[in-house]
């Protein structure tokens, strides 16, 4: 056995030498954490769900975001919409777009009842568009064909285009006949897609499409109609930006709503604006819990650790668990 | 577990006691604690010299102070009134951190509870001290000092895993390791069995007499305490 600890019996320690503070501490930490970190691992989870959902919820805000950023004009359907609510819009505002250098589309949007040559009726959300309609992006139909083509007349019958669910739900097909108030239609096909079906959603039944020019022979639009009347136009790029406030400021009137594709979809924006602050809350209150348990920890931690922390005090200088007790040591 | 007494047992050398200029003075030493009941006077104007390479034995009841006297001599506790010296120096001047470095160089403490941390093995228990005075070669160190508590098997080994009297074993070697000028021992038997004891003290005292290390050993064991140099009995926060 060996008993000498040191060269001279009774010297004082010499003076230290010095080492690396940092490994020094990580060696401390390292030890310590022999005791495991099962007790945090609640704590860890919380901590992790919280940032992950927050982080989740924020990156697909920003994806949403940037999807209806870049796709707003398509989604708008031109670089400004203006409704008109339950109003026909003025041949004034067509002039103004047009002198403008506008291409403009009229839409007009009302919910009716389709009827098929066996009597069967469904509830439609009916859409009537121009020639012009769509001025960004494309529609498609099946069979393929133009869509002015397919809504146009033939055989003294304007054609209509109709989601495939109510072509389905009517049992009817391409070249069948339906009618639709008082005219009668010749079913051109299915509408496969529509580009601004965002901003014209069908809430009440499947879309059908049919033209303006169809929409006044079938004696839907009366007095107190519940239609609703849209105007989109197209500009060059640098009239797009300045566009919507001048038609603000030159119809301040009026009481339209005029959009621009920044706000070409103000009813998602508001969903996501609801559904991410919703998600955050639940993120934020993960973290909350996480934090209540990290300090219960901390407290545990301390708790169990008194007697080390003790021990170790007799030869640190500053509480051995702080970061600044290895950097005043000597 | 392995209690075994080093295979070569250290020889208790006689370590001639340097009077004339003790290595710890105390003058008029006082300490009194806050109570629900009001002040509780633990030690009442305690005098006392300690010799360079004394051993001396503190006897007395529960409650009379003997642990107090030691963690004030430790710095672990204030004192109210009164002075300590160590080597010449006032410790009772001194603030948190300087009693800190002065424990690790010059003061070594032995607990009746060991105080060993829980998540360091045999070798790191030993080497902390070491480490945290920033000496280089505090890994050998400690090897050193648990090979000559017959533990240099034990190294790897986390408290739980040894016995008392390995434990005790190692804080003794822990106290050793930083070669202090000055042993405080309060009653490192009364944990263990009076075997294991024996066998502790045994290696205590062999260490301390090889280090020329001062001693000194509270206890209630008045055999051990016959083995000290000089012996005191406190009572009632005075020495009797």
């Amino acid at each position: 056995m060996t008993a000498a600890v040191g060269a001279s019996p009774v010297q004082t320690a010499s003076a230290p030498e010095t080492v690396s503070i940092l490994p020094l501490a990580f060696r401390l930490a390292r030890r310590e954490l022999r005791g495991g970190v099962r007790g945090l691992t609640t704590v860890l989870l919380c901590l992790a769900l919280g940032v992950s959902v927050i982080a989740a919820v924020g990156s697909l805000r920003a994806a949403i975001d940037a999807g209806l950023a870049a796709d707003g004009r398509r989604i708008l359907g031109g670089d400004v919409a203006i409704d008109g609510g339950n109003t026909p819009l003025p041949d004034t505002l067509r002039g103004w777009l047009r002198d403008r250098g506008a291409a403009i589309s009229d839409v007009t949007l009302m919910r009716s009842l389709l009827v098929a040559p066996s009597g069967e009726r469904t509830l439609i959300e009916l859409k009537a568009v121009d020639a012009a309609w769509p001025l960004v992006g494309s529609a498609e139909a099946t069979p393929a064909q133009p869509i002015a083509v397919a809504l146009g007349q033939h055989d003294g019958h304007y054609g209509l285009l109709a989601d495939p669910l109510v072509l389905e739900r009517l049992g009817l097909k391409a070249g069948d006949l339906a009618r639709l108030g008082s005219a009668t239609f010749r079913v051109a096909g299915a509408l496969t897609t529509e580009p601004d079906r965002v901003v014209t959603p069908s809430f009440f039944g499947p879309r059908v499409l049919i033209s303006q020019a169809a929409l006044a022979e079938t004696g839907l639009i009366a007095p107190g109609t519940m239609a609703r009347y849209e105007i989109r136009a197209t500009v060059s790029s640098f009239a797009a930006t300045v566009i919507p406030a001048e038609l603000r400021s030159a119809f301040v009137n009026e009481g339209w709503r005029i959009r621009d594709p920044s706000q070409a979809a103000p009813s998602v924006s508001r969903f996501l604006d609801q559904t991410s602050l919703f998600l955050t809350l639940v993120g934020l209150t993960s973290l909350l819990v996480g934090g209540i348990g990290v300090a219960n920890g901390v407290g545990a931690w301390l708790d169990a650790r008194g007697r080390t922390i003790a021990t170790l005090r007799c030869w640190a200088r500053r509480p051995v668990w702080s970061w600044r007790f290895a950097s005043s040591r000597c | 577990m392995d209690d075994a007494i080093p295979s070569k047992p250290l020889a208790a050398i006689p370590i001639a006691a340097d009077t004339a200029t003790p290595l710890v003075r105390v003058r008029e030493l006082a300490l009194t604690l806050p109570s629900a009941a009001g002040p509780v006077n633990i030690l009442r104007g305690i005098d006392l010299d300690i010799a360079h390479g004394e051993a001396l034995g503190v006897l007395g009841p529960s409650g009379s102070g003997k642990t107090s006297l030691l963690m004030l001599l430790a710095g672990l506790e204030r004192a109210t009134a009164g002075t300590i010296e160590l080597d010449g120096q006032t410790i009772t001047s001194l603030d948190e951190d300087q009693l800190a470095r002065m424990r690790r160089s010059r003061i070594g403490i032995v607990f009746q509870a060991f105080h060993l941390i829980p998540t360091m093995t045999a070798l790191e228990n030993v080497a902390v001290p070491l480490e945290l005075a920033g000496r280089r070669d505090a890994s050998a160190r400690a090897a050193r000092a648990l090979d000559a508590v017959g533990l240099s098997h034990r190294v790897t080994h986390l408290p739980s895993r040894l016995s008392g009297g390995e434990q005790q074993r190692v804080a003794i070697a822990r106290a050793f390791a930083p070669e202090p000028r000055l042993l405080l021992a309060d009653e490192p038997t009364g944990n263990l069995d009076h075997a294991t004891g024996q066998t502790v003290m045994e290696l205590l005292f062999a260490l301390r007499a090889l280090h020329g290390t001062t001693l000194m050993l509270i206890t209630h064991d008045p055999g051990l305490a016959e083995r000290c140099d000089r012996r005191i009995r406190l009572a009632d926060g005075k020495i009797a």
